[in-house]
């Protein structure tokens, strides 16, 4: 071992410009990574006094777009309420992509419903650091101490599944459409506004690689544990004999999220001489597993359950015979509330919009606006979540981006059992430089029970 | 056995352990000679590859070019971190600890720096020749050929600087006794220079190739220096070829394992056998015995 020069006696002062130094460098760090600071914008034109506001609004009536669709907005439009909105999101790291999107609906859906004479959304939001169940509920917490939140828009899965067990003690009312898995089901005060990620559009997925491929017997299967592994080793091995006579899963092999190196599992499916494969990998983990496996000269099929742009980014020009199965948001829909979306989007933000994530957190605002005329009308306050609560199970139908035609706007209606939601899924197809195409429709089964084919509707 | 399989994974695995090797003697040669536990040697590698991918957006370089730029980018931010604050918290402290941390805030800052200026959305560098060739069942591309080529030239360019230049006998000599070493009038802050500009510029090259083979984001950086600094111990330190062996081994196993294991274990397995190599041999499969 090499000998070092004796050292010099220990300086104080370095270790306090030690010290400062990493205390700066975590600090600006954090900032960096969307560690716990939040961002509190309130909805334009703040709550000036509520008589002469509202008794004004109500004279002149609110002439909106929005209101032909929702109504009037005024005192009983709940214009003289204020909503405390908190958003748990992604805000740093790869899915700021998703919680970016997130935040911006959420802001044009508050500055919309006010300019309607609706009530007044605070919207402070914290990050879950990527879905990180511990930073998710240390912000959700912070949110509620701090900015005493009634309204509560998740995302993700994992921290959404820590949070929902302390709302219907905070008094928070949640929905989640971005990461709705199946931990969240059916628990009390979280109401989710997606299909259940991985699980709903497996089936119909399949369904449609059958029918379109109907010489495929050998399926490979490569997924991600932290989607849930029900799919992997439940759902498709039973789906895939069951449509396929003789098909079996010839791979099944996880992934971690954040894998960039899938080159072992490219050898086993090729020498598996699988004939398809079915992923629920997501994002930019399907961008390099599509860039590796036809790098390797694997051509065959491939379908996954997820559209984002990173996936395009990464897989670059390898983006061949590739599909996806996923919830569909059509920014062409002409329904009317789509149309006040879109337009209003674009003013905004200098482009469409362009993904679920977009469309499904914008609508929560305007269930929320629903439920507190509706209570308002019972002669309630819309301030309880409990009765707000009530007044969705009582009529868990609410107006929606989705669906819908020229004259009329689509709905969509809540279980009240499960609290989820069914929404428009299709298959699509997917081409290099970002390009979708949707090529066929399905829709949500038992697949304990339902015939695997029913899940495809077209 | 499937040996179709075998022979994939074997070559997959040379191209992994390629890039493995090149890393680790990056992350040796640095270490073994400074002492200096190098974690901001993920954010050069990182500053690399997107020095490259801006290169192409902003100025439209073409990727060979901008290859070249990206791996000159590199050398130069690690001769910045060395120059700056890794000799400013030196001169002021010897407690090796406090360089390290140093390096952990660099590390930390810079990454959120990136992320900061450039958002995570992924970069790739696109114009690379990206053709698929085969033998026989086996299968691998073009990135693939030169990046083994071009990681194993680096390696024999690094081994023979070291072993037959006189500035890689100061690099020695600094490394084995640098108290004697500046006593004879070697200059320990040129020779730190030297190989933290040598060692940046490999990282920097690696990183060209992990980004044509899917896309620069601003935490790429970490685990490839991780596993260096595991191959480093594995293969022995202040040994170019024992830090080769050590990340040839590493990526050898992680994707061999493959035949046996899923992937999510096969990183798992390696560390293991790290882990049963130190305890077997402390020094290393290429480092001597100390008494």
């Amino acid at each position: 071992m090499p000998v070092f020069a004796s050292s010099p006696p220990r300086r104080p002062r370095a270790l306090r410009l030690g010290g400062l130094t990493i205390a700066a460098a975590f600090l600006v760090a954090s900032c960096g990574s969307g560690a716990s600071t939040s961002s509190t914008s309130t909805a334009a034109g703040a709550s000036t006094s509520a008589g002469s506001t509202s008794a004004a609004a109500t004279a002149a009536g609110c002439t909106e777009p929005l209101n032909a669709i929702f109504g009037g907005g005024g005192k009983t439009g709940g214009q003289d309420v204020t909503v405390s909105d908190g958003m748990v999101l992604a805000l740093s790291g790869p899915g700021l992509v998703y919680g970016s999107a997130m935040k911006k609906a959420a802001d044009l859906a508050a500055e919309q419903i006010k300019k309607a004479c609706g009530p007044t959304f605070q919207i402070a939001t914290g990050d879950h650091s990527n879905g990180d169940p511990g930073a998710g509920l240390r912000e959700y917490q912070r949110l509620v101490s701090q900015n005493k939140i009634q309204m509560l828009q998740t995302s993700y899965g994992a921290p959404s599944e820590a949070i929902a067990p302390k709302l219907a003690n905070d008094k928070v009312l949640a929905f989640n459409g971005g990461g709705a898995s199946p931990g969240q089901v059916g628990k009390d005060n979280l109401w989710l506004t997606r299909m259940i990620f991985v699980l709903d559009p497996t089936p119909g997925g399949l369904a449609w690689l059958h029918k379109t491929y109907p010489n495929v017997k050998k399926l490979a299967v490569v997924g991600q544990k932290e989607n849930g592994s029900e799919v992997q080793e439940q759902i498709l091995p039973t789906l895939w004999p069951k449509l396929q006579s003789g098909g079996s899963i010839v791979v099944n092999e996880y992934a971690p999220i954040g894998t960039t190196n899938f080159d072992s599992i490219v050898a086993k499916i090729k020498a598996s001489g699988a004939e398809a494969v079915f992923t629920t990998t997501f994002s930019d983990d399907m961008g390099y597993f599509v860039k590796q496996l036809r790098g390797s000269g694997v051509t065959v099929p491939v379908i996954g359950i997820d559209v984002s742009d990173n996936f395009f980014k990464v897989a670059g020009t390898s983006v061949k015979d590739v599909f996806a199965a996923a919830e569909y948001y059509d920014v062409k829909n002409p329904s009317p509330f789509n149309k006040t979306f879109v337009d209003g989007w674009t003013a905004k933000y200098g482009e469409a919009p362009r993904d679920i994530y977009g469309a499904n957190y914008y609508e929560m605002l305007f269930i929320w606006w629903e439920l507190v005329k509706r209570v308002i009308a019972a002669g309630g306050d819309p301030a309880d979540t409990g009765q707000l609560q009530k007044a969705l199970v009582d009529n868990p139908t609410f107006t929606s981006l989705y669906g819908g035609d020229a004259s009329k706007s689509g709905t969509m209606t809540f279980d009240t059992k499960t609290h989820t939601i069914s929404k428009p899924m299709v298959v699509m197809q997917l081409n290099a430089g970002g390009d979708v195409k949707v090529i066929g429709q399905i829709k949500r089964i038992d697949y304990s029970k339902d015939d695997p084919a029913s899940a495809l509707v077209s | 056995m499937n040996l179709e399989l075998l022979a994939q994974l074997l070559v997959s695995g040379v191209v992994l352990g390629s890039l493995y090797a090149a890393m680790a003697v990056s992350f040796g040669l640095i270490y073994s000679t400074t002492r200096i536990f190098h974690l901001a040697h993920a954010l050069v590698f990182t500053s690399g590859a997107y020095a490259a991918v801006m290169s192409t957006q902003w100025f439209g370089a073409p990727v060979y070019l901008a290859m070249l730029l990206g791996t000159g980018f590199a050398a130069l931010v690690g001769l910045a971190i060395q120059a700056g604050p890794y000799a400013i918290v030196e001169r002021r402290s010897t407690e090796s600890i406090n360089v390290f941390i140093a390096a952990l805030a660099v590390s930390i800052v810079g990454t959120a720096g990136l992320e900061l200026l450039f958002s995570a959305t992924q970069r790739p560098l696109p114009g690379f020749p990206d053709a698929t060739m085969s033998l026989g069942s086996v299968t691998f591309t073009v990135v693939d050929v030169v990046s083994v080529v071009l990681a194993w030239a680096c390696i024999v360019g690094v081994a023979w600087f070291i072993g037959r230049t006189t500035y890689g006998r100061s690099v020695t000599a600094v490394r084995t006794n640098p108290t004697m070493a500046t006593a004879v009038g070697i200059s320990r802050r040129r020779v730190y220079q030297v190989v933290f500009a040598v060692g940046s510029a490999m990282a920097g090259l690696m990183a060209q190739f992990v980004t044509l083979n899917g896309a620069a984001s601003p935490t790429m950086g970490l685990r490839y220096v991780l596993i260096a600094f595991m191959a480093v111990f594995l293969g022995g330190i202040g040994s170019i070829w024992g830090a080769a062996l050590g990340g040839m081994s590493l990526g050898l196993v992680t994707m061999l394992t493959g035949l046996w294991v899923n992937l999510d274990y096969g990183t798992a397995i390696a560390f293991a056998l790290v882990i049963l190599m130190l305890i077997v041999k402390p020094q290393g499969l290429l480092g001597r015995a100390t008494v």
